[in-house]
């Protein structure tokens, strides 16, 4: 008992707990929106024409579709297959959901690190220059820019992006099919920089507020004095005491807009033509692949624990009041 | 050979005057202070808070905060004027020629940061040494300062250390580049008393070792009269008498020395008489609490036998046992002070006999009912009757509340009264603690410490509690305050017989206001009696300890 106890104390074993407790309740919820919403797979395929189906074609579509099971044992039925690795069909593409989400994931991965490298490179520094004398021409500057980026609406930058840079300026190769990175490295990040840099901007704001704010906070603890009062430089109090205590932070808020990049860019994925994990989750939505969107929305889902865990690690790294817990 | 001219002072502050931009126009917080230290000596700069002490400390690294200016005056460390110095020299000052300790230990460090690292750093960034070597001194240094095992603490992080140690660490960072004088403002004033003697006794050795002189600022004179050759006693931005510190403490020339030396509480008079031991009280405060044979009144307000606390510690397999068996009493009308250092029990014992927690054993009565296992509405008439007064007078009142608010909100959780009522009864209340009517508009932040800790007071006083129980409720406050807070607490034990339960690590102030003395170390009351009989002769060495490390022992005549 006392053994048992101590091994569920652990904190990896509970993490990993809360983790399958987590992915247990999407995967829930998921299946029973998904059936909620009015329509389903006959109707999606036929639209209007459903109408006219006799009822014998009806039982025979949803025995085909393998929505003529009650619902538990549909969920228990697709459960287990997950368990043992089966993902489940698309039946209107004929591939595995775990061959599309095999194309699909790389490319979002891709989209979501870039996009935060395009936010950290923007976010900190601003956040810096912006601490760096509060109240000044510089702070008020950066605190504007910072707002439009975020109250600017994702679609409506990326449209203008798409238009104007892309389309009249031809800063995007235009005309090609989306490539890989394995398939062609060049032209791939060709592809990714304009949807990268929208996705980025966004994130900068928040990124630099968070810097911003922390920095404040931190040069005005005590032992930033304490570091001055040694004859520390400007420059190394900066980088050492001040800028690594304010990162701290930082990490947490990187970590979670990672997450949501990695639940697939809809609008920046759907603008720019990329086939990522957000387009397969609007396609299966659209078509009412049942299988397709529960399978998907898990891995998104295993994908936000995932990141939160390498946050967490990530944090011990930062912080080493959080390492010995 | 040509004759030496006069020694120059090493550090000389003359005619200095510090004054600060704030939102009701400039302030000056030092006015013409003279302050002159030679080399190897210490010197003392006592006074409250708001004197200007510590403005004048900061003036010598120049640190002072970006709303404060050096109007006049000059700081001279030998041929250099530190006033006129410009950003690049001061660096060079700073951490070469004078060490700074703050005074908070808890957070003067950088918590991601080795303490080796900034050791080292200040040696690295005046050029003594670098990388393995600096690591090496470091190790040195904080040997020297009197941390045990200092090969493998340097590599450790500052959360893994206790607040004494912590100063340790940053005396051992302000003397690592043998500065010329080192600043300490307030070193130990956030520590246990004990530890408190120790550190003073590390620093004053390390600081000789390396031939710095010493400039303590310290809000205790006596503390200031026993570890300095000169004292400075300062007074609302100005010095008001300067002289040996045995001159100082025993003939005090101002008025103003005199009230801080009858303040300190190592030295002053006891503001409560002896109470005659009752026969038969101990008994039924030891015994098991079953025995109601005596009558109501003879029972003590406040029971608490036999209490056991265990917590578990992770990465231990034995639970923590923070309290181990321990009866306390309360009688009705008296003062009970608990005193132990950090991690006595003393704050676990008394959450337990205030029901904040449940304890593992034992009982807890409060005037004549087991209140042991009642919860929720049953313990509604007991929280009311039990009061609480918080250390910290800055972070226990809410900033948002109006003095008003934070007064009468005990009577509005308790639906005590109409709005009309509840006024009248802020008003009294804080007559009761000698505020002014019209503070009740204002803000805390707009309050002295004592102001607040007299507001907290009102606010445990409300609901009319027989018991109060103050958590170090004086241990943040200077000298005089508290000596004003402590007789308030004991005009107001007179005027409305309360009880009170007082939890502090500092025996000096015990004396003063107890009844009776509870001395508790490692989860275990290792003595309790009488604070006159505890002083004189105390059974415990542990005591002895305790009482040794009061400040101002040896300037006590009577």
């Amino acid at each position: 008992m006392g053994r048992l106890r101590a091994v569920l104390g652990h904190t990896a074993v509970r993490r990993l707990g809360e983790a399958l407790v987590t992915l247990v309740g999407v995967s829930l919820l998921t299946f029973v929106v998904l059936r909620v919403v009015p329509g389903d797979q006959i109707t999606a395929s036929y639209g209007i024409a459903a109408g006219e189906l006799s009822p014998e074609q009806i039982a025979s579509l949803r025995e085909y579709y393998g929505i003529d099971q009650p619902w538990p044992v549909q969920y228990l039925g697709w459960l287990g297959g997950v368990v043992t690795g089966n993902l489940g069909v698309s039946t209107t593409s004929g591939l595995s959901v775990a061959a599309l989400t095999a194309q699909a994931l790389p490319n979002t991965v891709e989209l979501a690190v870039l996009a935060i490298l395009v936010g950290l490179a923007l976010g900190v520094p601003g956040g810096m220059l912006a601490a760096s004398r509060p109240g000044a021409a510089r702070d008020g500057g950066t605190q504007v820019a910072s707002l439009l980026s975020l109250s600017v609406p994702s679609f409506l930058l990326a449209t203008a992006v798409a238009t104007f840079l892309a389309n009249q300026l031809g800063w995007y190769p235009n005309g090609e099919g989306y490539r890989t990175l394995a398939e062609d490295p060049w032209l791939n990040l060709q592809q990714m920089v304009l949807p990268a840099a929208v996705l980025g901007i966004s994130i900068a704001s928040p990124v630099l507020q968070t810097t911003r704010t922390a920095i404040l906070g931190v040069r005005a603890e005590d032992f930033v004095r304490t570091a001055q009062a040694k004859g520390v430089p400007p420059g190394r109090l900066q980088v050492r005491h001040v800028l690594r205590n304010a990162l701290i932070p930082v990490v947490t808020m990187t970590g979670l807009q990672f997450g949501f990049l990695l639940s697939g860019a809809l609008v920046a994925e759907q603008i720019f033509a990329i086939p990522g994990i957000g387009r397969q989750t609007l396609l299966g939505l659209q078509q009412k692949e049942y299988a397709v969107v529960q399978s998907t929305v898990l891995v998104i889902a295993a994908m936000f624990v995932l990141v939160n865990l390498l946050t967490d690690v990530l944090y011990r790294v930062v912080d080493p009041r959080v390492r010995l817990r | 050979m040509t004759a030496l001219p006069p020694a120059r002072p090493l550090l000389s502050v003359r005619d200095l005057t510090v004054a600060f931009a704030t939102s009701r126009g400039e302030i000056e917080a030092v006015r013409g202070a003279d302050l002159e230290v030679s080399a190897g000596e210490t010197v003392a700069v006592v006074g409250e808070s708001g004197s200007g002490k510590s403005t004048l400390a900061a003036c010598v690294t120049r640190l002072l905060a970006d709303n404060g200016r050096i109007a006049a005056g000059t700081v001279m460390l030998r041929d250099l004027d530190l006033t006129r110095a410009d950003e690049r020299t001061l660096r060079e000052v700073r951490g070469r020629r004078v060490g700074f300790v703050p005074q908070d230990p808890m957070t003067g460090l950088n918590p991601v940061m080795t303490v080796g690292a900034q050791i080292a750093e200040a040696l690295e960034v005046h050029g003594r040494a670098q990388g393995r070597q600096a690591r090496a001194q470091a190790a040195d240094l904080l040997a020297r300062a009197g941390i045990a095992d200092a090969a493998t603490r340097v590599d450790q992080y500052p959360h893994e250390f206790s607040g004494g140690m912590r100063q340790r660490v940053l005396i051992a960072m302000a003397l690592a580049c043998r500065p010329e004088v080192l600043v300490a403002d307030e070193p130990t004033s956030a520590l246990d008393v004990t530890v408190q003697r120790l550190v003073l006794d590390q620093m004053a050795e390390l600081a000789a070792d390396v031939g710095a002189a010493v400039v303590l600022i310290t809000h205790d004179l006596a503390l200031a009269a026993e570890r300095a050759d000169r004292v400075v006693v300062m007074y609302r931005g100005q010095v008001v008498e300067t002289g040996p510190a045995e001159q100082v403490a025993e003939r005090p020339q101002q008025e103003y020395t005199r009230r801080l030396l009858a303040a300190a509480p190592g030295i002053a008079e006891r503001k409560v008489s002896v109470v005659e031991p009752v026969q038969g009280r101990a008994g039924a405060s030891e015994g098991s609490g079953g025995s109601s044979g005596s009558g109501g009144c003879e029972e003590p307000l406040l029971v608490l036998s036999g209490a056991v606390k265990r917590y578990r510690v992770r990465g231990r397999r034995e639970p923590l046992v923070a309290v181990d068996d321990v009866d306390l009493a309360v009688p009705r009308g008296q003062t009970v002070a608990v005193v132990g250092e950090s991690g006595s029990g003393k704050s676990t014992a008394a959450r337990l006999a205030l029901r904040l927690e449940d304890a593992d054993a034992g009982t807890v009565r409060f005037a004549g009912e087991d209140v042991t296992h009642r919860h929720g509405r049953a313990l509604r008439g007991f929280r009311r009757a039990v009061q609480p007064v918080f250390q910290n007078p800055y972070a226990s009142l809410d900033p948002r509340y109006t003095i008003e608010q934070v007064v009468a909100e005990p009577l509005v959780v308790h639906g005590v009264g109409d709005a009309g009522h509840r006024r009248r009864a802020v008003r009294d209340l804080l007559e009761r603690v000698a505020l002014p009517a019209d503070l009740a508009s204002r803000r805390p932040h707009e309050l002295s410490g004592g102001q607040r800790q007299r507001v907290a007071i009102a606010r445990a006083l409300a609901l009319d509690p027989q018991l109060v129980v103050m958590d170090e409720a004086v241990s943040a406050l200077d000298v005089l305050v508290q000596e004003q807070i402590l007789d308030l607490m004991v005009e107001l034990q007179r005027e409305l017989g309360l009880s009170y339960l007082f939890i502090t690590h500092d025996l000096a102030v015990v004396r003063l206001v107890a009844h009776e003395v509870y001395v508790m170390q490692g989860g275990r009351v290792v003595e309790r009696g009488e604070p006159g009989r505890l002083f004189a002769e105390p059974r415990e060495e542990y005591t002895r300890t305790l009482l040794a490390a009061i400040p101002g022992q040896s300037l006590v005549h009577h």
